[in-house]
């Protein structure tokens, strides 16, 4: 029993992270349809950036970093809506373009980031890194405490934003329909570019909120695409709240595997479970199933 | 004929660079344009299908590894590694294909991209991280232990030219009019009897076959050891997405047209700036990539198409053909072939005859509810063969969703769906089809891509008939559209769009014609003229059933009306009784109305 | 105020508005009648911009509607309460008002437009903290109405407000309606299937039929007019 806790409670930890990492994929998909395959690559420039802040000079802490990556990510994300998503959104033929188009972006960031910092892996490690707290038998990390309280704030805040302010509804609004939306007088392109912004700063402060034991290259998104995307499919393609539940379940799952194998094929079981949940519930664990027959 | 060139032109291409060329670094560029260009046509004939896989790699790793081991373990020829390979990736593609073939739009993508990141795991951390290949000078053939690096060129080549056949001769056959149907609107393919998902599970075997080949060829003549992070690493399935999409997603020669494009530059660039700028290449795919989503989303190859077809058609009245310039008879598009040979996959089932004095379709206690929105309840009729009948009913009162569980887009809740005499409700829209029952779309729906023949042929080929070509050939003549049959779908009127729909759903000879809504979009004298389109075309037998917003030509039309209000059929029987149901009229116009008209 | 000349609208091609001309004076209101698939809901959807016109012309108080995007012709003030209600059915009734307020002058009078509309739909008072899925038909149509009334239209377009709902619940959209014309000034179109409620509260009635008006009258003309039946039915009642 103390053994499964002993898995238990950090998987919960990472769980938190994982689900930031996924609402932002799964407000970008539930607004405009799009799955940003450069979702994990926004990421990893978002540890760079809390990664250079930390150890180039400024010596600034990883999680007081925090709001600047925000910032700067949801003006990044909105930047890059503008100048290339926003051709690819709304007709049909399009899905291949949406799926090329975020593909290549990703590849342009891990390359100019490959150019200019080489693949060595960096790491930040503030004083506290190493340091944790029992309870009873189960330790639990300083970071990751940290790191899943930030998750729990963010999604507060996201739940605040989405829910009390004018742009946050018009975002849901525009999500649940944007026939009716538009006819509420809401200029989806707006909606779009805003939300592609918040989606893209929601995953960078989760990439942030790993730098302190996650080690950091080019090409770590794809540890994190699998749990991105089974996360976003585990809650229903498109829904926000789900996703961030598929994020913890997926902690939970890397976490508890490794009771019975190596933690180096935690994502297998990620994997297993997503090509489950595709053939027995299509729409996500609360979705309902709808199928083409 | 025509189809032979493009071979002859690529053969001797690469056998003149092949003989030309001798430095070491242009062999290899060579080398990787075919195996990059294989690749490509490899991935390609899934996105046939409108398929975009991201875990191509998934194959090549199968392939490379399957081969590598077994030549470590038991000596084993590649080539024999080579189809073993083939074998295993082909029957691993069925698996991760088969759960994401029934469900609509992302899905494929979404499953295929976890899965090749999940086999390097477990070959990593349960197998081997590098492999090295055996050296077996004794068999140069046997080993593809080739000592001249010029006929690792030859033997891709070779490759290449199979994958290309095969490319082609799915093109040809009725495989690839299924592939392009399912790729260019999957509901109506489905509609006329096309089973989606097996065509698109034979088309990811043979595209997983490809690959797991292809990367026995990559690993014997350039990486020389068996990588996981190399073989199975997501750099793969970029440059077969960069190849294909650059060329041309799902055209058969696009890759090649990508590979020889891109392939050199990329190396190229590495070779010179690759030292101080490490990821030259990729960046290559990536710009590539972005390019062309922006600019040409479907390619190099169907773009030149077009501004060819562009030059070819403008009119020139002084000159005839022969007259015309070399490049604008090059251009002019051949006359569109349809299917030259019918893969014996299926043969024809002889269709169940309508049992002595039963209904041609019965529907006994359909319900349906949306959430807690109860849009049909106890809805009940029958039709005879050679009857028609009309379903009539305001906005709201459930027609289109009748029509749904009817046509098997949606399924009741309650109630059965009898169609002679046999349970169908469990059946799926192809499967209907194929029984018999054909039908037209509310908003009229083609497959854009193809001629208006092949629109009727794809409808052939899914009733099975033995002769589809000339099948749909008369049935055009018929609805006098065989003087358009080889144009652009997109040159048609409505009223024409309407009368192809009618002989994409006659073609088959179904027992029972369902029409959503025919007269829509129609003007009031193509209105009048469609009935009698109609009537020319059905066999005395054809039962109909019209579902039509316009009540006063349906009503001329019909024999029986069935009127919904609000889930519920509220009167049924002759036209004119039904249009004369105080019910009806209500449910129509309003009760004050009947008031009113009452008082006048 | 609105005027319409020379319109011609579809999808894909499929024509469903053919050369229809068609005006709306200041504060006047309008029914737009017809059987079902005449091209009633493509002339409001080509209005508001979510369908695009193949040709012609639509002015509002004397600006070209057509450039501009669906988002400026609601801050224009022209409103519609779309077909099938399109309630945000995640969120509160509360939350579908506020966003019927999202034009910006509207904005800032959205308490006192929220008193207005809950005396128009008393019905809905005491379910503002309710899902509006968790509505009936008829009261997803009252927020539906009450949630175009929020935004201050200077014209209020209706499509089929009484659609799939029960005798009863159609008559209370419909008092609705009548209540909310007593205060307002607001011009309004109404396409409705109950042609005698419709009538009732307009001035002035189109027969659209296969994408052209066949018909043009004052209510009291048409009231009393049996080619409107026919249009319907196609039958002599």
């Amino acid at each position: 029993m103390v053994e499964f806790l002993q898995f238990l409670v950090p998987g919960i930890l990472i769980g938190g992270v994982y689900a930031l990492l996924a609402s932002g994929l799964g407000l970008i998909f539930g607004v405009m349809r799009v799955v940003n395959f450069a979702q994990a690559d926004f990421m990893m420039l978002a540890m760079y950036l809390s990664w250079a802040l930390f150890a180039g000079g400024f010596g600034l802490d990883p999680f007081l970093a925090v709001p600047a990556v925000f910032v700067v990510f949801l003006l990044l994300g909105m930047a890059v809506h503008w100048l290339f998503i926003r051709f690819v959104i709304g007709q049909r033929e399009n899905h291949d373009a949406q799926v090329i188009l975020t593909i290549g972006l990703g590849l342009i960031f891990q390359n100019l980031i490959l150019i200019r910092y080489s693949s060595e892996p960096r790491v930040v490690a503030p004083a506290y890194a190493n340091e944790g707290d029992f309870i009873g038998d189960i330790f639990i990390s300083r970071v990751r405490l940290y790191a899943f309280l930030l998750s729990l704030l963010v999604a507060a805040l996201l739940f605040l934003f989405l829910n009390r302010t004018g742009t946050g509804r018009a975002i849901r609004a525009a999500s649940e329909n944007w026939e009716a939306a538009t006819y509420m007088g809401i200029d989806i392109d707006r909606t779009n570019r805003i939300a592609f912004g918040v989606g893209v700063a929601l995953t960078a402060v989760g990439g942030a909120a790993l730098v302190t034991f996650q080690s950091i290259t080019p090409f770590v998104g794809f540890r994190f695409v699998v749990v991105m995307f089974a996360a976003v499919v585990l809650g229903g393609l498109g829904s926000v709240s789900g996703a961030f539940v598929g994020g913890v379940l997926i902690g939970i799952i890397q976490s508890v595997s490794q009771v019975w194998t190596s933690a180096a094929v935690k994502n297998v079981w990620v994997f297993a479970l997503f090509l489950l949940i595709l053939y027995v519930r299509p729409n996500g664990l609360f979705g309902k199933v709808q199928r083409a027959i | 004929m025509r189809r032979l060139v493009p071979f002859i032109v690529l053969v001797v291409v690469v056998a003149a660079l092949n003989g030309w060329l001798d430095q070491r670094f242009y062999v290899r560029v060579l080398t990787l344009s075919v195996v990059w260009a294989l690749a490509g046509v490899a991935w390609n004939l899934m996105a046939k299908a409108g398929q975009i896989s991201l875990g191509h790699s998934a194959f090549v790793g199968i392939g490379a590894y399957g081969f590598t081991i077994l030549l470590r373990d038991s000596d084993t020829s590649p080539w024999i590694g080579m189809a073993i390979g083939m074998g295993v990736a082909a029957a691993v593609a069925l698996a991760v294909g088969l759960p994401t073939f029934r469900l609509r739009g992302f899905y494929f993508t979404l499953a295929t991209i976890s899965f090749p990141l999940i086999l390097e795991l477990l070959v990593s951390h349960y197998g081997d991280p590098e492999l090295t290949v055996p050296f077996h000078p004794e068999g140069e053939w046997e080993f593809m232990e080739f000592s001249n690096s010029h006929t690792y060129v030859w033997v891709g080549l070779g490759m290449l030219v199979v994958a290309l056949a095969i490319s082609e001769l799915i093109d040809v056959t009725s495989f690839g009019f299924a592939l392009r149907a399912v790729r260019d609107n999957e509901v109506l393919a489905r509609a006329v009897g096309i089973r989606t998902v097996a065509w698109k599970s034979a088309a990811f075997m043979i595209s997983a076959a490809l690959s797991a080949a292809m990367a026995v060829l990559w690993v014997k003549a350039v990486l020389r050891v068996t990588v996981a992070e190399e073989v199975f690493g997501i750099t793969v399935v970029i440059v077969m997405l960069s190849v294909a999409f650059v060329g041309g997603v799902g055209q058969t020669w696009g890759p090649v047209v990508g590979a020889a494009f891109l392939i050199p530059l990329a190396m190229f660039l590495d070779d010179s700036i690759g030292e101080t700028v490490p990821g030259a290449q990729e960046l290559v795919y990536a710009a590539a990539l972005v390019l062309v989503a922006l600019l040409i989303p479907r390619g190099i190859l169907p773009a030149i198409e077009r501004g060819c077809r562009r030059i070819a058609t403008r009119p020139d009245p002084s000159r005839e053909l022969a007259g015309r310039s070399l490049l604008q008879r090059l251009a002019a598009p051949s006359p569109r072939p349809s299917p030259l040979l019918r893969l014996p996959l299926r043969r024809q089932r002889p269709r169940m005859p309508l049992p002595a004095g039963a209904k041609v379709l019965e529907v006994d206690g359909v319900a349906k509810s949306f959430g807690a929105n109860e849009v049909l309840s106890d809805v009940a009729f029958s039709v005879d063969a050679g009857q028609r009948v009309g379903i009539i009913g305001p906005n709201g009162a459930g027609k289109t969703t009748l029509f749904n569980i009817m046509t098997a887009h949606l399924r009741a809740d309650a109630g059965r769906i009898l169609f002679k005499g046999a349970a169908v409700d469990r059946l799926r829209a192809p499967r209907r089809y194929e029984l018999g029952m054909s039908r037209t779309f509310q908003v009229p729906q083609g497959f854009h891509l193809m001629s208006p023949l092949d629109n009727v042929v794809v409808a052939a080929i899914g009733a099975s008939l033995p002769h589809p070509v000339a099948a749909s050939m008369a049935m055009l003549e018929r609805v006098g559209l065989a003087g358009k049959a080889l144009g652009e779908l997109s040159a048609l009127t409505t009223a024409e769009i309407k009368s192809l729909e009618l002989a994409r759903a006659m073609v088959s000879e179904p027992d029972l014609l369902l029409l959503d809504e025919p007269l829509a979009g129609l003007n009031e004298s193509e209105r009048a003229g469609f009935f009698g389109t109609v009537d020319e075309l059905v066999a005395p037998h054809t039962a109909i059933v019209v579902i039509e917003h316009s009540v006063r030509s349906l009503i001329q039309y019909v024999e029986s009306v069935v009127a919904l209000d609000d889930g519920r059929v509220i009167a049924e029987g002759p036209p004119e009784d039904v249009v004369s149901d105080p019910g009806v009229i209500e449910a129509y116009l309003g009760s004050k109305w009947m008031e009113h008209a009452r008082d006048q | 105020m609105l005027e319409i000349s020379d319109l011609c609208a579809g999808y894909d091609g499929v024509p469903a508005l053919r050369s229809v001309d068609f005006r709306v004076g200041r504060g006047e209101r309008v029914a737009i009648l017809g059987p079902n698939g005449a091209g009633k809901t493509t002339l409001l959807k080509a209005i508001s911009g979510t369908v695009a016109a193949d040709s012609g012309s639509i002015s509002f108080e004397d600006r070209d509607l057509l450039s501009q995007a669906p988002h400026r012709r609601v801050e224009a003030g022209i409103v519609h309460v779309p077909q099938g209600r399109m309630i945000f059915a995640s969120m509160t009734v509360a939350d579908n008002l506020r966003l019927g307020s999202h034009r910006s002058i509207a904005r800032d009078r959205h308490d006192e437009r929220r008193d207005l509309v809950l005396e128009i739909f008393p019905a809905l008072a005491g379910m503002l903290n309710r899902d509006g899925g968790a509505l009936s038909g008829g009261q997803q149509q009252m927020l539906a109405v009450a949630r175009g009334v929020m935004a201050c239209p200077r014209l209020l377009m209706l499509d089929e407000p009484s659609m799939g709902l029960a005798p009863r619940a159609a008559d209370d959209i419909f008092e609705g309606i009548a209540r909310l014309l007593e205060s307002e000034t607001t011009a309004m179109i109404v396409v409705e299937q109950r042609a005698h409620e419709a009538l009732h509260i307009c001035d002035r009635a189109f027969v659209l039929e296969s994408g052209e008006v066949a018909l043009e009258a004052t209510s009291r003309e048409l009231l009393a007019d049996e080619r409107l039946a026919a249009a319907y039915l196609g039958a002599e009642i």
